[in-house]
């Protein structure tokens, strides 16, 4: 019995040697690829670099190949303009469609509903291009943008903001656009994330007299905390690199502009309009070192959001 | 002689059954013609070309790393620039470029040279502008603002355009040079990607003028512009017109040639071409690549045209394929 046992015993240790190492190697792999990748953009964009010097690559704000001019500042504007509109807009939107469906919705239609939002989730995004290009531009050159502007005349910086050429493709549009695509993201997310609440906690609120709103806002928010911002960053992340559905309706003309109705561009879009024409070695580069950038922005945020607001909200909640 | 033809064939046939492909990369703009000679070529000889449209700029990469059989580009390599990446160049076929409008109940409208100069410096901002009103005197043009649609990709269809641009306008436009993707300066200006997005952004809006390749505007269904040439004559645009250039064009060395704003009673002004770039030293490649664009010469006319891509007149054909046997098939 007991040899037998023995026996039995080695052969599970084996399995669990072969299987540890095996996920192990998944794991090499992927962080070989990662440092590869960091590697590659780097040793590529030294031309760049050398040539034209770091800081005035970065800050620079010309972009003219014929005249190897190199700036990267408006791409890198463009970038961080529409992924802020998009979270803005897209963070109370997401949010409302969790709450609804989690707490509000009539039980038949959450699934419907629910299976919606996570389709939407799915939708390649040259359909939401060819749809922002074809439908959403002249809408929005057309009744939305002159409508805004006329809203906010008035009132400063927001009269400046809400300005310019109104052609539908712009910043703002593009903006739009990557709402769309990531809001089914945070919805979906948030929403598991207030499902997980516990009833118990929930019905203790309600037995203190609590209202519905002051149940989730004060109860159930903070209860998933976690995971609802890291919904937000997962928007984020797509929301930085997204190419296609940008491309199509943000104008393409490096600009650095403060009107969100003036066409601009962004890293990934100038990338993808240019690298297959690109035609000398410095251009090439240049484009790499765009890359390259946008890469370490990227990481920039994610230690942003999980080094220091994650381990804030843990520290305070869970 | 005969031993060494031979040869050639045997290797061809042995070639053959291993089912063997050549590669190709580069222009956009031609990629529809290649692939549609490729499959008919496939069905008659059974040898796969294949060909990926990833842009004029990385098919000169690609092939200058010989990483692929045949590049392709819409802007020809200057001779010297041949010499030192060692490759040879032709032209395959040449399109040509016209201007799309969106003006509801204006037909057939034209425009002369200075009007397109002026629209393109940004002069002229109004529809009904004199400039333009003086070649459309039967036509009532309305006083809507002029929105200039380009290609916000750097794209040869840009090159193209802006290289007639420079040649007719003279020291008018914000640009000194033609480009792939200029400084246009304008502030009417919208951006869109590609041939089919310039396409779409002319069909939506009124008062749109901008320029794509002929196969789209005719595929978009778009008024185009009937264009004054370099003669002064105002034409309309159409694949015996495009021809016209290439029949009267001076091939330089490495069949290098501006087809742009040449003189012609019957020419089309802005007619783009794509050259092949093949590696000098690749002897036995480069024939199963010349193979193939031989019978797309001899045999694929007709389907370049139903595509809407001016063949080349028989005479430069005749010049390549001598080129061909001087450089490939005396080794």
């Amino acid at each position: 019995m007991s040899l037998r046992d023995n026996g039995r015993h080695k052969i599970f240790k084996i399995q669990d040697f072969i299987f540890e190492k095996t996920l192990l190697l998944f794991v090499l792999l992927f962080i070989f690829i990662l440092v590869g990748l960091f590697l590659v953009l780097f040793k590529e964009s030294i031309t760049t670099f050398k040539e034209i010097g770091v800081l005035k690559f970065i800050f620079g704000t010309d972009w003219d190949p014929d005249e190897e001019l190199f700036g990267a500042l408006p791409h890198i504007y463009g970038t961080v303009v529409t992924t802020v509109i998009a979270i803005l807009l897209a963070t109370p939107l997401g949010f409302g469609i969790a709450i609804f469906l989690s707490e509000l919705c009539p039980k038949r239609l959450k699934v419907v509903i629910g299976t919606l939002v996570e389709i939407l989730a799915a939708i390649p995004s040259i359909i939401y291009g060819m749809w922002g290009l074809y439908v959403l531009v002249p809408l929005m050159s057309k009744y939305v943008e002159p409508t805004l502007h006329k809203i906010f005349e008035n009132i400063p910086i927001l009269n400046e903001l809400f300005n310019g050429q109104m052609f539908g493709t712009d910043y703002f549009t593009a903006g739009v656009v990557l709402t769309f695509m990531i809001t089914p993201f945070i919805a979906s997310v948030t929403r598991d994330a207030l499902e997980i609440v516990p009833p118990v906690l929930k019905e203790s609120a309600y037995g203190l007299g609590a209202t519905q709103a002051e149940v989730i806002v004060k109860v159930m928010f903070p209860f998933a905390k976690l995971a609802i911002l890291g919904s937000v960053i997962l928007a984020l992340g797509r929301a930085l690199g997204e190419t296609m559905a940008v491309t199509f309706v943000v104008g393409n003309f490096p600009n650095l502009t403060v009107h969100l109705f003036d066409p601009g561009t962004t890293i990934t879009s100038t990338i993808a309009n240019e690298f297959g024409e690109a035609d000398s070695e410095l251009e090439y580069s240049a484009l790499i070192a765009l890359a390259f950038i946008l890469l370490v922005v990227d990481f920039f945020v994610l230690w942003l959001a999980k080094g220091v607001f994650l381990k804030k909200a843990k520290k305070y909640n869970l | 002689m005969h031993k060494r033809a031979t040869l050639v064939g045997c290797l061809f046939t042995a070639s053959v059954a291993l089912g063997v492909e050549v590669n190709g990369a580069g222009s956009s703009a031609i990629a529809p013609l290649i692939q549609a000679w490729a499959k008919e070529y496939y069905k008659e000889t059974g040898i796969k070309v294949n060909y990926q449209a990833v842009g004029s700029g990385s098919g000169i990469r690609m092939v200058s790393q010989r990483m692929v059989d045949f590049g392709a580009s819409d802007a020809p390599l200057k001779p010297k620039q041949l010499k030192r990446k060692n490759l040879l160049q032709f032209p395959v076929a040449s399109f040509g470029v016209v201007f799309a409008y969106n003006l509801p109940n204006v037909e057939g409208l034209k425009l002369s040279t200075r009007a397109v100069c002026g629209i393109f410096s940004g002069k002229v901002k109004y529809w009904d502008d004199p400039v333009i009103a003086e070649a459309n005197p039967e036509k009532k043009l309305p006083h809507i603002p002029i929105l200039v649609a380009v290609r916000a990709d750097k794209s040869g269809t840009t090159y193209t355009v802006t290289s007639y641009l420079v040649k007719a306008c003279k020291g008018e436009l914000h640009f000194r040079k033609p480009s792939k993707k200029p400084r246009w300066g304008l502030r009417n200006l919208v951006a869109a990607k590609g041939n089919a997005g310039v396409a779409a952004v002319i069909q939506k809006k009124f008062g749109t003028i901008g320029y794509v390749e002929y196969t789209y505007a005719v595929k978009g269904g778009l008024k185009v512009v009937i264009l004054q040439n370099r003669d002064g004559n105002y034409i309309k645009p159409s694949l015996e017109t495009f021809q016209s250039v290439l029949k009267n064009v001076h091939w330089g060395k490495g069949f290098y040639a501006d087809l742009t704003y040449q003189s012609g009673s019957n020419t089309w002004p802005i007619v783009g071409a794509t050259w092949a770039l093949l590696p000098l030293e690749r002897k036995e490649r480069n024939k199963l690549v010349t193979d193939f664009f031989k019978w797309g010469f001899s045999k694929g006319d007709e389907k370049a045209k139903e595509l809407y891509y001016a063949p080349l007149p028989k005479d430069v054909k005749e010049k390549i394929e001598a080129m061909w046997s001087n450089y490939i098939y005396n080794y």
